[in-house]
């Protein structure tokens, strides 16, 4: 019987809490600098080694190349490590651009980390379907393509409409992310809501949230005024990669009798 | 399954109480009855075993089998040993023994030959008719019956048609249908023919690779030959010959049938390979969501749980990811029959049954038997007639 590693998953969600207790501490206490400078450093590099240590996991032979749930995770952590370069970039535009220019350059660094996490959970999303056979595959890769379309023209749309302060260009390169981020949101909670009575749900919740926080930190970037320069916006960002490489670390266990 | 003839033999007088004939080869019964019981009284002394030991003798052209109960012997000629048969033959034993348990005191006329038979037809004729079994009525069939039901059977339906179709010319259920067929059978006033199906599974004979053996075979018949290699119904053969006819394609394996090219598998292997389809697609779809690791650990799991019951699941293996690797010792044994289907298809079902409830746990109720039903679509299309022979309700969790 092998024994399940719960030593790693525990740690991790540890690390988690104590940040976001120490962030509140130090926002709380007026030391937003130390606070912004703290999570400068340690947003990339929480991302690059949960990163790293999920590639590790699953980056090694699988069996095969068609392991939908392996490579599911193995993009989740390629896409860790790429948003942890895009943080790094975010920290050094956001010492020399105006806030405009900034959210543009972070957000269109950010795109490769999370077009890789859209890739992981479409991928596993077909595998899924094909395995449970609810929609037609063909229909299904349609509907997705429309709800992203449709939904990001809408949110065009409603920015330029209800929100005029916004700018034009902003709203064109933030709203396919909040658009993406959204439908990913559904789809995993649509996971989350099939798997409920398996120990299945526990890693895809814990992702689920994750990318809640996500899309939170890229809504506040568009809708509000502070958004990227605000303290909080690493502490949702690490908060969200903390989330992210515990269900990593969750989902090696799936499987395993407890001993 | 040819069967040549059976007897059923009281072990301490050598009489022989019940025998029939099938095929017009049968042995003397009282001849046949003598030796049985002195050879096995002979290997019994030889070894010196309480059990008695001998099993079966083999001629040039037959096998004669043979299986004891508590005070009768069962003696079956046949073309060659296999475990269904030997079953069966054990059955019918315990039946009668069950049936006409006087006989082991005292010897009376109980009319056996009559009052048996129905057990008979029920073990070894029953089988061989299925609703879509072809019935000719021999042109003579009056002097073979004299059952009234049976004649006023044969008398009403056409010289050949299905079971299915003379039970709605009767507008008679096709259960009754099927069991008049059979008492038919068992008179010898028809012949029966089963007609090829789709989801059969054939394989080659050693007629098949003599030098003249393709010589007057359509180029359908030659390709259908490739791919009827014991492990593949003949749905999937026919794709991959991309044959656009499959009444077509069918007649041509019936073709190949009549001349002796090629033969049905055992039942053994027939089980084995609907099984084996079943499990590598259930293991694909669970695979593809909880990923083929942890289906991996699952199915080794199960087959070490189930290892000591039913020794021979050590030879079902995964090869990479989750495809399914029957071992050749295995095949070997379904092959020449040596495991009975009913033990293949109960451990089977048994490996199945437990990866379905450790993936519950995984997965949650609802996703596994949506997976268990989506398995027996993907499964139905292969094996249309025979995807029910697999107990799907019994994987529901």
């Amino acid at each position: 019987m092998k024994k399940i590693d719960w030593r790693n998953p525990v740690l991790v969600i540890s690390v988690g809490m104590v940040i976001l207790i120490a962030s509140l501490l130090l926002t709380t206490t007026g030391n937003d600098t130390l606070l912004f400078v703290i999570m400068a450093f340690l947003t990339p590099l929480v991302a690059l080694l949960l990163g790293v240590f999920g590639l590790q996991i699953y980056g090694r032979d699988s069996g095969s190349k068609d392991d939908r749930f392996n490579a599911f995770n193995y993009w989740f952590a390629i896409g860790l490590i790429m948003l942890s370069l895009a943080e790094i970039a975010g920290v050094l535009v956001s010492l020399s651009l105006n806030p405009q220019q900034m959210i543009l350059v972070i957000a269109l660094a950010q795109l490769p980390g999370l077009l890789l996490w859209g890739i992981g959970i479409i991928q596993y999303l077909r595998s899924l379907n094909a395995a449970l056979g609810y929609v037609k595959p063909n229909n299904l890769l349609i509907g997705l393509f429309l709800a992203t379309t449709l939904s990001t023209i809408s949110l065009i749309v409603v920015i330029v409409t209800q929100y005029p302060t916004i700018g034009i260009i902003e709203s064109i390169v933030l709203s396919p992310i909040v658009a993406g981020l959204t439908l990913f949101v559904i789809i995993v909670f649509a996971l989350v809501w099939i798997f409920r009575k398996g120990s299945l749900a526990r890693p895809l919740f814990l992702i689920l949230l994750a990318l809640l926080l996500y899309l939170i930190r890229c809504s506040l970037w568009l809708f509000a005024d502070a958004g990227l320069e605000a303290p909080t916006d690493r502490v949702i960002a690490v908060e969200a990669f903390i989330l992210c490489g515990t269900a990593l670390l969750m989902a090696r266990n799936l499987g395993t009798i407890d001993t | 399954m040819d069967i040549n003839s059976i007897y059923i033999i009281k072990r301490d007088t050598g009489m022989c109480m019940y025998h029939k004939d099938f095929t017009g080869t049968a042995f003397d019964p009282q001849l046949l009855s003598s030796f049985l019981v002195a050879m096995t009284s002979f290997f019994d002394e030889a070894t010196r075993s309480v059990k008695s030991q001998a099993r079966a003798f083999e001629g040039s052209d037959y096998t004669i089998l043979v299986e004891f109960g508590e005070w009768t012997l069962g003696a079956i000629s046949t073309k060659g040993d296999s475990a269904n048969i030997r079953k069966k033959l054990k059955r019918t034993i315990e039946k009668f023994e069950d049936q006409f348990s006087v006989l082991k005191w005292v010897d009376l006329d109980l009319a056996v030959q009559t009052r048996f038979e129905q057990r008979v037809i029920d073990e070894f004729i029953r089988e061989k008719i299925a609703p879509e079994t072809l019935i000719t009525v021999k042109s003579e069939w009056e002097h073979y019956t004299k059952r009234p039901d049976v004649i006023s059977f044969l008398r009403l339906i056409p010289a050949i048609c299905a079971v299915k179709d003379a039970a709605e010319f009767l507008e008679v259920p096709v259960e009754i249908a099927l069991n008049l067929a059979a008492e038919a059978l068992w008179e010898g006033a028809i012949q029966v023919a089963n007609p090829v199906k789709p989801d059969d599974i054939y394989q080659t004979t050693a007629l098949t690779h003599e030098d003249d053996a393709l010589v007057d075979l359509s180029p359908e018949a030659a390709r259908a030959l490739t791919e009827l290699d014991g492990e593949t119904p003949l749905s999937i053969a026919a794709e991959r010959v991309r044959t656009v006819d499959m009444k077509r394609f069918l007649e041509e394996v019936a073709f190949l049938e009549q001349r002796k090219m090629v033969e049905l598998v055992t039942p053994s292997q027939a089980v084995v390979v609907r099984y084996s389809s079943a499990l590598q697609t259930l293991l694909t779809n669970f695979g593809n969501i909880i990923g083929f690791n942890v289906t991996r650990n699952i199915f080794f799991d199960a087959r070490e749980e189930l290892v000591d019951q039913y020794p021979w699941l050590g030879f079902v293996a995964l090869e990479e990811g989750v495809d399914i690797e029957m071992k050749s010792s295995l095949l070997s044994a379904t092959l020449k029959g040596t495991i009975a289907p009913d033990v293949l298809d109960d451990g089977l079902r048994v490996l199945m049954q437990f990866i379905t409830r450790r993936v519950r746990d995984l997965m949650g109720k609802g996703p596994v038997n949506r997976v268990l039903a989506h398995t027996k679509d993907e499964i139905e299309l292969r094996f249309p007639s025979t995807v029910y022979q697999i107990e799907w309700e019994s994987f529901q969790v």
